[in-house]
């Protein structure tokens, strides 16, 4: 048997894996960091687990890997329970990084591999690869206090993903990096999906989520607040946004005829309307085109952003 | 599962301890320092006490050739004169003398006066004692050889107890003092070490890439005893350097620090230390270098900002110096209540316990009872530590409360 079909056998059972998180909370001492956190991710997909500062995605990160134990509520893994030896299948990127200032980049890679449970050769085989394939090659020989931060950030990276987890988790795996290692880093997010890992990412870089995962949990004061894939997201959401050009007194009539439609802030050469996501758009077309000669129409879907920001923005107004 | 993970940290940890520069520096000054300190005692004999070992003898011929005879074993005679009168200071410099001595005599006996540029060094009861034979001879009008035969009544001492002879008993007791001065180093340095350890992982972010990779214990367990293991090879270490120096004296020893005949710490150890005073040793320094590092680390975990070490550290360090101090109260009264008492309490007894075995013969279930708690201690600080650890590598911020402390220890 071939290694690549090897690799897609592995790829093809992880598919099948299921990580699922129930009604999850965690208290410390007064401090409620997580008050009641739920999601489902198939196995092979990427999902994205997003809030604000303090909304409690830290800590459900670390509950989903069995670095905490949760007051309440469970994380299985294939029906099975987190428990210690498992966490040796999953990675790790934690959002505040840490190296071993005086061991060099090779030998901080081969020991999380030997703690991630590879033997010598194995360990010593597969962190050539990743050194290789992060280019840091030229500074793999070097102490990682020496390195620069996004060297120092790449050797972490291959920290958590040496071992090929079954499931890696990042919290903010773009922070600091520049463009090109942001794309480098994409690349292989992209790849070790496509071997089947089970990716669940935290990011505040919104179109690199929307670019890579395939479901979200938006997550506000400790608590889910919408879940799902985008295009779930987009049908629950109640609102769409119509751009209409040009700007003239009969199309604003018309836009403003419709039921719940909310001007908003007009674009050059262009009107602006916020409507019920239920509007018969074909209809209202026609009506535009009979009172003006309509040079755009355009039915703006929300982006990942909006939906984050308005989500969080709703959950504030009705906490104060 | 965990025994693997544990043999993984220890040596990473272990040769990262060992390729680090304060380990490299503490090794090659503390080997020095110690081969230093070995040699410290004959180079304060021979260099610092020699203007005060040459004296000026002065008085009529026949007193000075006897008091010269009296005195040649324990003082160099650098000049003799006739007038008793005392010289000039810079007459006495360039003699290279610190003492001048005058003698005379009249019916009762000898009359001496001492001169010197150091009067607080006159150890006025040696020089009596050192002349007497001379004072009874004029005083009793004896032969001198009556007169010397009387001066050297000596109170014969013997060891009660003990197959030692007085001398052995003197270097067992300085080889003991030697061994408690190791076990206190080593604690100390190591306990230290493994603290800064888990801070430096816990500051500089690791720690959580860590537990989220590794059981924590192991992680925890790992660091100590390749703390332990660097520990006992800095000892080797250290003693080789101490022993290749060549000891002249051994501290708490005075009879070697004041005697011109040297000897070397390698004999004394030999001579010294029994097969079962060094398993007692290795036993009481491996335990004593578990409880503190184990209970340092823990304690480490909670601390998130290299400033609070400093008061942390201070606190912590008191339990070793205490248990120091009674060690070196147990070489003289190693039956005191105080002492056997604390020849149980862990952290205390590794010392104590030991200065006990090396000085006297406690009875042995003393020594087994001793030994029994301190490894149940040693389970206890481990579990207490290790919980301490779990939670205290992913705490970050303010210090945690003496609640919250609690709260995690009654965590299982």
């Amino acid at each position: 048997m071939t290694l690549a079909n090897t690799s897609s056998h592995r790829a093809q059972d992880l598919r099948l894996s299921v990580l699922v998180a129930q009604h999850l909370r965690k208290e410390f001492g007064s401090v409620v960091a997580v008050r009641d956190v739920s999601f489902t991710i198939d196995g092979g997909t990427t999902f994205g687990l997003i809030g604000p500062n303090g909304a409690g995605k830290t800590t459900t990160m670390r509950m989903l890997l069995g670095i905490l134990t949760p007051d309440a509520g469970t994380v299985t893994w294939n029906g099975e329970r987190i428990v210690g030896a498992m966490r040796r299948r999953f990675g790790y990127l934690p959002e505040e990084r840490g190296l071993y200032g005086r061991m060099t980049a090779r030998d901080q890679i081969r020991y999380f591999a030997r703690l991630h449970g590879l033997g010598e050769r194995d360990a010593a085989a597969r962190t050539g690869e990743w050194i290789d394939r992060l280019r840091i090659g030229a500074f793999a020989e070097r102490p990682c206090a020496e390195l620069s931060k996004g060297n120092q950030q790449k050797v972490q990276v291959a920290c958590a993903a040496v071992h090929a987890p079954e499931l890696l988790v990042l919290d903010e795996p773009f922070s600091g990096l520049d463009p090109i290692n942001a794309q480098m880093l994409l690349g292989v997010l992209s790849e070790l999906r496509a071997r089947g890992t089970t990716l669940v990412l935290s990011s505040h870089q919104m179109w690199q989520l929307e670019e890579l995962c395939g479901a979200f949990c938006i997550v506000a004061d400790g608590s889910n607040r919408v879940a799902g894939s985008l295009r779930e997201l987009r049908e629950q959401w109640p609102t769409r946004v119509v751009r209409v050009a040009p700007v003239s007194r009969a199309i604003r009539r018309v836009l403003e005829s419709i039921d719940g439609a909310r001007a908003l802030d007009t674009l050059v050469g262009a009107l602006q309307y916020e409507v019920p996501a239920a509007t018969p758009f074909p209809e209202v077309l026609n009506r535009l085109v009979a009172v003006d000669a309509v040079t755009h129409f355009e039915v703006v879907e929300p982006s990942l952003h909006d939906i984050y920001l308005q989500t969080v923005e709703e959950y504030e107004r009705a906490a104060s | 599962m965990l025994l693997r993970d544990l043999l993984i940290v220890y040596r990473a940890e272990f040769v990262r301890r060992l390729r680090s520069r304060p380990f490299l520096i503490g090794l090659l000054i503390g080997g020095l320092g110690l081969a230093g300190l070995a040699r410290l005692p004959a180079f304060m004999n021979e260099h610092v006490g020699v203007e005060q070992g040459r004296i000026v003898l002065a008085g009529a011929p026949s007193l000075r050739a006897r008091a010269a005879q009296l005195l040649s074993h324990d003082f160099v005679i650098a000049a003799q004169q006739e007038s008793t009168t005392a010289p000039p200071l810079d007459r006495l410099d360039r003699l290279g003398a610190g003492r001048f001595l005058a003698l005379s005599a009249d019916g009762r006996g000898l009359k001496a006066t001492m001169y010197s540029t150091d009067p607080a060094s006159v150890d006025a009861r040696r020089i009596a004692r050192l002349l007497l034979p001379l004072n009874l001879q004029l005083g009793a009008h004896l032969a001198p050889a009556t007169a010397q035969r009387l001066a050297n009544f000596r109170v014969a001492i013997e060891s009660a107890g003990s197959t030692q002879s007085v001398e052995q008993a003197q270097i067992s007791r300085g080889v003991t003092f030697t061994l408690i001065f190791f076990l206190y180093l080593l604690v100390l340095l190591n306990s230290q070490l493994t603290m800064a350890g888990v801070i430096e992982e816990k500051t500089n972010r690791i720690a959580e890439l860590l537990v989220s990779s590794v059981d924590p214990l192991a992680l925890l367990y790992g660091k100590i005893l390749a703390g332990a293991s660097l520990g006992l090879m800095q000892m080797v270490v250290w003693m080789l350097c101490a022993i290749a120096a060549g000891m002249t004296s051994v501290p708490g020893n005075p009879t070697a620090a004041t005697s011109a005949t040297p000897f070397n710490l390698g004999g004394a150890l030999a001579g010294a230390v029994t097969p079962s005073i060094g398993l007692a040793f290795v036993f009481f320094l491996l335990v004593g270098l578990l409880q503190f590092s184990t209970l340092f680390a823990g304690i480490g975990s909670l601390i998130s900002r290299p400033e609070d070490l400093g008061s942390i550290n201070a606190a912590m360090i008191l339990p070793i110096i205490s248990a120091l101090i009674i060690a070196i109260a147990a070489l003289d009264a190693p039956n005191a209540p105080v002492v056997v008492a604390t020849g149980f309490i862990p952290l205390l007894a590794p010392f104590t316990m030991f200065a006990r075995i090396a000085t006297d013969q406690p009875p042995l279930w003393q020594i087994l009872l001793s030994g029994a708690i301190n490894a149940l201690a040693l389970v206890a600080i481990a579990v207490v530590a290790g919980r301490l650890y779990r939670v205290g590598m992913l705490l970050y911020g303010r210090p945690p409360t003496l609640r919250q402390v609690w709260t995690t220890l009654r965590t299982p």
